[in-house]
């Protein structure tokens, strides 16, 4: 048995009725309507009941936690900038231009890569130390067997090794993968950002102590490649912070 | 779809679901990048916001459309101005994620056309079943659009020419369908 | 659900929570799986067809693509929102793979082919023959064994390590333990910023090992007939030895070199301010092991999934 009379047109205005939308003079004949019809008078009851049962709806929490995905997106999601900020304007472009660069440097050095090519260049100063230091490595068995005798003095080395270590290039490296990684911790994992702050902040510290011995002995060779090598370290892991801040990890 | 809803007058938050001083503060946090605020923000706004989704496109994507909806907050946080309750901007913008997803559309109207889950078959009230979904349940398989208004109208509180503009739709064309909805979902009134 | 899927372009939609799908692979094909969140554990069979196993949420797609010559697994939702998905494959033993993840662990074994791996936050295994490995992770460990060739290991947070293996070796971690052991290579690097660096294998003639730590010490094995020329660096740390230095000449306390046999191999030991350690093969080793034991057997109680059988591989050395 069908209870709706489809063929009646009051029941297609029902719902106007029951939210009080009717024109008066079309209500009252609604309502004159209603007396004689039961289909109708009952159809308004459901009605009513649907809108109440609607109004009185409960919201819940999804049975499954949504929270993880969401957050592993928004850990890889670029926040949009509010608003433009003019004054910064030829900076910003010039971080844009860089951080794919940084992406794609990383993608090709890669965290994994221990970059050879710098250690070997920041020892090279090792092959020819500084007057009074030792040769601790040899090239050859043969050199080897002699090299504990001090090696002749290189003054070239001696400038090589200290811009490996005093470099404005490497310095304005530091600083924009530095940015790059400010610019972009709304996107990290907050754990894995802290995790990446806290390495920075071990390998700022062994910068800073090679620093002290280099002052303190400036002519140790070794001390300065350490001291190199251990910048290379942090341009490495700035490197692997921007590759993971440009959503590439 | 973004600009179908600008104009409208929001609905304000329930204040006893949502503490809106929390929110201020935790607003400003995530907005800075802390996850952990963000967190909070979720769980006190996610029984609305999936409450909203899972009626408004049913419960196969819910789930995916909530979390688009956190995801795009946090992305446009930034763009908070915080001249309205944070919960307000949010459930905008919710309802702009909603009505703007195409895929979504695209796997209802495959739903439609296999005629699985669509309501509109039934001719009044059946008699009781085992297969009988609740209410709740059974506004998440109207028909599209007497679904959307449906729950803008009856559960949201918007009035048909806020939803007729957001639908781009006459308000005409929304009273009809609500009319629609609530006649089909007499069917689902428990008893 | 298992399908033969002769061509290689696939979605499984799912609204079950496992995707089980296995499809022809052609010869030579590189996998990729970029995963966002999940595990990736992958073994070999002798077919030469990929299985995919996942666990995932409902209405989660597991999508293979093939494309000159690179087979694609991904996992995706209708509305392309990122999610957690754990991967078992079953792959032909030649197939090279290119697997990330951002929270999860990487587990292979018995891949020969190349190998890259990669996790943010969770541990990376590569195990068997390999013909060359990268395996890395931010906050996880990092562990290769077994490669034939070219080994890059790396970890940011925790340890990395590397056992039998005779490829070039390219190890380092910041705030890790290195640990190489049963090395059969002719060419390693291994450094560490905040962590220990142990070695125990060959030392090659003509061959090259370079060790550095800035804090921590550095523990070298060197087998009795190893002819290597030494060189030994540290700013405040120390240094000693097992078996008698044959000195000769001048020497600063804290840089000095030596000669061990025909000083065929060089070596460079470094430590800003660690302890370096030379030992002979099997004495230290077993204080190493002890330690690795005990880190392991924290490591599966902080993972709640002790099985126990930390020290089944006791005494595998060559």
């Amino acid at each position: 048995m069908t209870i709706t009379p489809a063929h009646d047109p009051w029941t297609d205005r029902l719902s106007e009725y029951v939210d009080g939308e009717m024109r008066p003079v079309d209500r009252e004949a609604l309502e004159h309507h209603l007396a004689g019809c039961p289909a109708c008078s009952v159809a308004l009851a459901e009605l009513r009941s649907v809108v109440a049962r609607a109004h009185a709806l409960e919201d819940r929490a999804p049975a499954d936690d949504l929270w993880p995905g969401i957050a592993t997106a928004i850990a890889a999601t670029p926040r949009r900038a509010p608003v433009a900020r003019p004054p910064a304007d030829w900076w910003r472009r010039r971080l844009d231009l860089t951080l794919p660069q940084l992406a794609a440097a990383a993608l090709v050095v890669a965290a994994l890569s221990a970059g050879t090519m710098w250690i070997a260049l920041a020892r090279s100063p090792l092959r020819a130390p500084a007057p009074g230091a030792t040769a601790p490595v040899a090239s050859s068995p043969a050199a080897a067997s002699q090299q504990t005798a001090p090696a002749p003095a290189s003054p070239t080395a001696v400038t090589a090794a200290t811009a490996d270590v005093v470099n404005p290039r490497y310095d304005r490296a530091v600083a924009e993968l530095e940015q790059a990684l400010a610019d972009g911790r709304g996107r990290l994992d907050p754990r894995t950002l802290q995790v990446l702050e806290q390495n920075l902040r071990t390998i700022d510290r062994a910068i800073g102590e090679a620093r002290r011995a280099v002052a303190a002995d400036p002519a140790n060779a070794w001390l300065r490649s350490h001291l190199a090598t251990t910048m290379k370290r942090k341009v490495d892991l700035l490197r692997t912070a921007a590759m993971l801040t440009a959503g590439r990890g | 779809m973004a600009a179908a809803v600008s104009g409208v007058t929001m609905p304000s938050v329930d204040p006893d679901t949502v503490p809106a001083a929390s929110d201020a503060i935790d607003v400003r946090l995530a907005a800075g990048g802390d996850a952990r605020a963000y967190e909070r923000i979720y769980r006190r706004h996610v029984p609305r916001i999936h409450g909203l989704a899972r009626r408004m496109a049913g419960d196969d994507d819910a789930g995916d459309l909530t979390q688009m909806i956190f995801v795009r907050a946090w992305e446009r946080l930034g763009s908070f101005r915080g001249d309205a309750a944070f919960g307000t901007w949010l459930y905008r913008l919710a309802i702009n994620v909603i009505l703007g997803r195409r895929a979504a559309t695209r796997t209802e109207r495959e739903r439609r056309d296999h005629g699985e889950g669509v309501i509109e078959a039934i001719p009044a009230r059946p008699a009781r079943s085992e297969h009988r979904i609740d209410f709740d349940a059974a506004i998440g398989r109207l028909p599209p659009g007497a679904r959307r208004v449906f729950v803008l109208h009856d559960i949201e509180g918007y009035k048909h020419e806020e939803i007729a503009r957001m639908l781009r739709v006459t308000a005409g064309t929304s009273k009809a369908q609500l009319h629609r909805a609530r006649m089909l979902m007499r069917a689902h009134l428990e008893r | 659900m298992i399908a033969m899927l002769a061509v290689l372009t696939a979605a499984v939609f799912s609204t079950a929570t496992h995707t089980d799908t296995t499809f022809v692979a052609r010869s030579g094909a590189r996998l990729e799986i970029n995963n966002f969140g999940g595990d990736i554990a992958v073994e070999t069979w002798t077919r030469n067809a990929v299985r995919v196993e996942a666990d995932h949420g409902a209405r989660v797609g597991v999508v293979v693509d093939a494309d000159a010559g690179v087979v694609e697994v991904r996992a995706t939702t209708r509305l392309g929102v990122p999610t957690t998905v754990d991967f078992r494959l079953t792959v032909p033993r030649g197939m090279s793979l290119k697997l990330t993840t951002i929270h999860g662990d990487i587990d292979v074994k018995g891949v020969e082919g190349d190998v890259e791996a990669s996790s943010v936050q969770g541990d990376v295994s590569v195990g068997g023959p390999a013909r060359s490995v990268k395996a890395g992770s931010v906050e996880g460990d990092a562990s290769v064994s077994g490669a034939r060739g070219k080994v890059e290991v790396s970890s940011v947070n925790a340890d990395a390590s590397a056992e039998h293996v005779a490829g070039p070796i390219s190890i380092s971690s910041v705030n890790g333990d290195v640990t190489l052991s049963a090395v059969e290579s002719d060419d390693v690097e291994a450094s560490t910023i905040n962590g220990e660096v142990r070695y125990e294998g060959a030392i090659r003639d003509r061959g090259s090992y370079r060790f550095s730590s800035h804090d921590g010490g550095i523990t070298v094995a060197i087998p009795d007939r190893a002819g290597a020329a030494v060189s030994v660096s540290t700013f405040s740390g120390g240094f000693s030895s097992a078996f008698p230095i044959p000195w000769s000449g001048a020497r600063r306390s804290n840089q000095f070199s030596f000669t061990l046999g025909n000083g065929g191999a060089r070596i460079e030991l470094e430590s800003f301010q660690g302890e370096i350690r030379l030992q002979r093969p099997g004495t230290g080793k077993d204080r190493m092991k002890e330690r690795d034991a005990e880190k392991s057997k924290a490591k599966h109680r902080a993972k709640t999934h002790d099985d126990g059988d930390d020290e089944s591989d006791e005494g595998n050395r060559p």
